[in-house]
């Protein structure tokens, strides 16, 4: 069967730059200790994007597992050991509407 | 669109940047409203803080916890509190207060502390007139998160089967606390609420409670389905209650 994917922007407020590798850890991290190695597989994250100078990245997972992957990157509390403010920004279907467009308020309509 | 709702936060009051950090976050997120955790002591100043939150366009409502030990003190304290608060919640710290204050309709939001004591049964859930609230900032400690989260998919099922509304608050104290609604949203489906229920607990749940407070706490409110809609003569005559002679 074919795989969907969804696509999430997330954003990280902090007081210092992130770096992408430091982001990387922290969600994985956080996804191995919230749902375990097959929990992971079942979300199978991969980070797409990480723009350091906004601290903007993507996330791709399943599409069955984007409320995981929310309350996965709700839990980041810090990164690299500075306190940051993770939040998704946005989820879409096609990385190309996640880039196109610009940043957009926190809450999208539902 | 739906008009959010974080039902508390606990910002240190006399911090005047943190504040202005966090009214800054409520309003970016989307948030419409928040629950401010102010004791009686501090509620003059209530209304200095409803504005720094209203210049980002979220309206704040006043909240109480009551923590007591007896039945009896409770009672008391909702007596005297209950007409200056817009939510007032109750932590349970034992099964007798948890009773009382699920079965009290003064009361907006029951506080259980999953890994506590108190567990919630069948028969407290019976009776349960008020919100459960799921406090996010216990998610935040990793050590306790396994246990939390088995005991705490027990109380919302048992939430669920009841048809009590469930309340999830960030209980911040400073704006890294926060958390995108939808995202407190997507945390509650995943302790096993379904999509509408889970979305309510940081919409609808908090929001009717407040705004039916609101009401009851305006000038308009004279009781249960009766307010005064205008206040010409007529008016009067209905509103006015009948003097001692």
């Amino acid at each position: 069967m074919r795989r969907r994917w969804r696509y999430l922007q997330v954003h990280l407020e902090s007081d210092s730059p992130i770096a992408r590798e430091a982001f990387s850890t922290a969600i994985r991290s956080s996804l191995k200790t919230l749902y375990g190695e097959i929990g992971m597989a079942e979300v199978d994250m991969r980070i797409l994007d990480f723009d350091e100078s906004n601290a903007m990245g993507i996330l791709r997972c399943r599409r069955e597992a984007v409320e995981r992957l929310r309350t996965v990157v709700a839990t980041v509390t810090e990164v690299d050991g500075k306190r940051v403010l993770a939040s998704v920004r946005r989820v879409s279907g096609t990385i190309r509407s996640l880039r196109s467009r610009r940043v957009k308020p926190y809450v999208e309509s539902v | 669109m739906r008009a959010f709702a974080d039902a508390c936060i606990a910002p240190p009051l006399g911090d005047l940047p943190a504040l202005e950090a966090m009214a800054e976050t409520t309003g970016r997120m989307g948030y419409g409203y928040v629950g401010l955790r102010i004791s009686p002591a501090d509620r003059m100043r209530a209304s200095n803080l409803s504005k720094i939150f209203a210049a980002h366009g979220v309206s704040v409502a006043t909240r109480l916890d009551i923590k007591e030990r007896s039945r009896h003190n409770l009672l008391r304290q909702l007596r005297s509190m209950r007409g200056r608060y817009e939510l007032v919640a109750v932590e349970c710290t034992n099964t007798q207060v948890a009773m009382a204050a699920a079965r009290d309709r003064r009361v907006d939001v029951v506080v259980l502390d999953p890994l506590g004591r108190v567990p919630f049964t069948r028969s407290l859930a019976h009776v349960c007139r008020a919100a459960l609230e799921v406090n996010f900032l216990k998610f935040l400690r990793p050590s306790e998160r396994p246990l939390l989260m088995s005991r705490l998919k027990g109380q919302l099922a048992m939430a669920s089967q009841n048809d009590i509304d469930v309340i999830c608050s960030s209980h911040a104290r400073d704006k890294w606390g926060m958390r995108n609604p939808c995202d407190l949203a997507a945390l509650c489906s995943q302790m096993g609420l379904d999509a509408p229920r889970a979305l309510d607990a940081v919409s609808r749940n908090p929001v009717s409670r407040i705004e039916a407070n609101r009401l009851r706490l305006s000038e308009d409110y004279i009781s249960e389905g009766v307010r005064m809609i205008t206040r010409g003569e007529d008016a009067k005559a209905v509103a006015v209650p009948p003097g001692p002679s």
